[in-house]
């Protein structure tokens, strides 16, 4: 037998974790807000949306599952126009052991200034504990395709376990020049190996 | 607390793997091939094996067992010498992709960014697609995207800006860099506000495909996977099993020699599964009894 996959939104205190079918980059905790709390394009600097998570959640019969890993189109900060300095971020870890991605137990609720801006993730006070005290910086996930995906979790599944991997971290960060409106559509990508 | 909207997707399987050993004696597959049942790669994987196979799933296993199909594909057998560490893995893809879907026509589609503009300072309008530069082919001056919308390529229809001052809709609008969208006509009077019609509102798309890796560590890999996507990978050869079975070129000047041959291959090209072919240093593949068989090329020569 083969396990069954699903991509899950982790969002509130709690966390929640939603088996999403819609969802945006937004300015507020939220895997699907609608039309309200947009990304704002600044008037300088940089604003960002709320940080997200996201996990393969793994359930059914199968042996074993390993190695996941994700990556994007490579071209995010273009399609989407984000403007000069603008791209989506992802999180990553001095030393990724077990992965760049974020264990469950140390999921961080994001938070900002709702409609307007989410906070930094490497902001000093109020950047995701897990990542904000690393020196390595939040990396462009254009940076990670089909030929070098980014390491989320390493651990290993299975059998039979129902599990969520590790969180991918991501979040938009949008420049002053970047263009409004209706983004095109993007592709990402979980890979893992199961036996 | 989890919250299911839905099962999550499971693939369903073309192909089983078997293990042969002891000079080809005895055999494991993963599925019982009278009773269904499957065996564990646990109870295999302290074996030595003479071949790895992925085999396609018969029909006798797929009535049985859930999750699986029976398709005309070959098999696919791994040659193992002595010393050699088998790579062997099914490899999950789960792509998620964005998408639109029109309000009016009920249209799922992909777009791309392109949409129509106008030059601010000559004001030729043209259509712009993200493979362009942002240059008026007029009068040759860059041009700005100030707002862009999805329009559905079916019926046309894309979001609709209302005034409820003028008690109409607004073709043009004064999209601000804060968000705010105002009627150009109110402007100069009363800045106001436009209602958005949401007529196109995006969603996921997702697919789930397994693909079978074999290969010899530390010499090749090879990812076998349904249909060309066109990914490039640069640690595996792609095998696509569908249809004819053939090899994609991920990379210029890849070197190969197909029945003593020399050619050298540009990205994307194709060869067919048949004559012996061998990437020089990796791995020797060819046809035999409709199977596909695969072993390292240990020649040691280019």
């Amino acid at each position: 037998m083969t396990a069954t996959v699903a991509i899950k939104e982790a969002n509130g205190a709690g966390p929640t974790l939603s088996t999403i079918t819609q969802g945006r980059y937004c300015t507020t905790d939220s895997y699907n807000p609608g039309d309200n709390y947009p990304c704002v394009v600044p008037s300088s600097g940089f604003n960002y949306s709320y940080w997200k998570h996201h996990c393969l959640a793994i359930s059914g019969t199968y042996t074993r599952v390993s190695n996941i890993r994700w990556y994007t189109s490579g071209a995010v900060a273009s399609n989407w126009a984000l403007g000069t300095g603008g791209m989506l971020l992802v999180c990553i870890r001095d030393s990724p052991t077990l992965g760049n991605g974020c264990p469950p137990g140390n999921y961080d609720q994001a938070t900002g200034v709702a409609g307007t801006t989410g906070h930094y993730l490497k902001d000093a006070t109020n950047g995701h504990n897990y990542y904000k005290g690393q020196t390595a910086n939040p990396a462009n996930a254009d940076n990670y395709v089909s030929a070098t995906p980014l390491e989320v979790d390493l651990n290993t599944y299975g059998p039979n376990a129902t599990a969520n991997s590790y969180y991918v971290v991501t979040q938009v960060k949008i420049a002053s020049n970047a263009t409004q409106g209706d983004k095109p559509n993007e592709t990402f990508t979980f890979r893992y190996d199961e036996i | 607390m989890d919250v299911d909207q839905g099962p999550g997707l499971t693939p369903k399987l073309v192909y089983m793997w078997a293990v042969v050993t002891e000079d080809g004696n005895s055999a494991y597959p993963q599925y019982n091939l009278d009773t269904g049942e499957e065996t564990s790669w646990a109870k295999v994987a302290g074996l030595k094996p003479d071949y790895l196979m992925w085999t396609p799933i018969p029909r006798e296993i797929s009535h049985k067992v859930a999750g699986t199909a029976t398709l005309p594909v070959p098999s696919v057998i791994l040659e193992l010498n002595p010393d050699d560490i088998p790579v062997w893995t099914r490899r999950g893809v789960y792509t998620r992709t964005t998408s639109y879907v029109c309000q009016d026509c009920g249209a799922v589609f992909v777009w791309d960014g392109n949409c129509d503009l106008e030059c601010g300072l000559c004001g030729h309008e043209f259509h712009w697609s993200p493979d362009m530069e942002l240059i008026c082919p007029e009068c040759k001056n860059p041009v700005k995207i100030v707002y862009r919308a999805a329009v559905c390529p079916k019926c046309g229809a894309k979001d609709l800006w209302y005034c409820d001052v003028c008690k109409e809709f607004k073709a043009t609008q004064l999209h601000l860099a804060n968000n705010e969208c105002r009627c150009p006509d109110c402007e100069p009077i009363d800045k106001h506000g436009l209602i958005r019609h949401k007529k196109v509102k995006p969603q996921n798309m997702d697919l789930l495909e397994t693909h079978y890796v074999l290969g010899v560590r530390g010499q090749f890999e090879i990812e076998m996977v349904p249909f060309d996507k066109s990914l490039v990978d640069d640690i595996s050869w792609k095998l696509v099993f569908m249809g004819r079975p053939h090899l994609v070129i991920e990379y210029d000047d890849t070197y190969i020699e197909i029945n003593g041959k020399p050619l050298t291959l540009a990205k994307g090209d194709i060869v067919t599964l048949g004559p012996e072919i061998r990437a020089p240093n990796e791995f020797v593949i060819k046809v035999q009894d409709g199977n596909i068989r695969v072993k390292g090329d240990d020649d040691g020569t280019d």
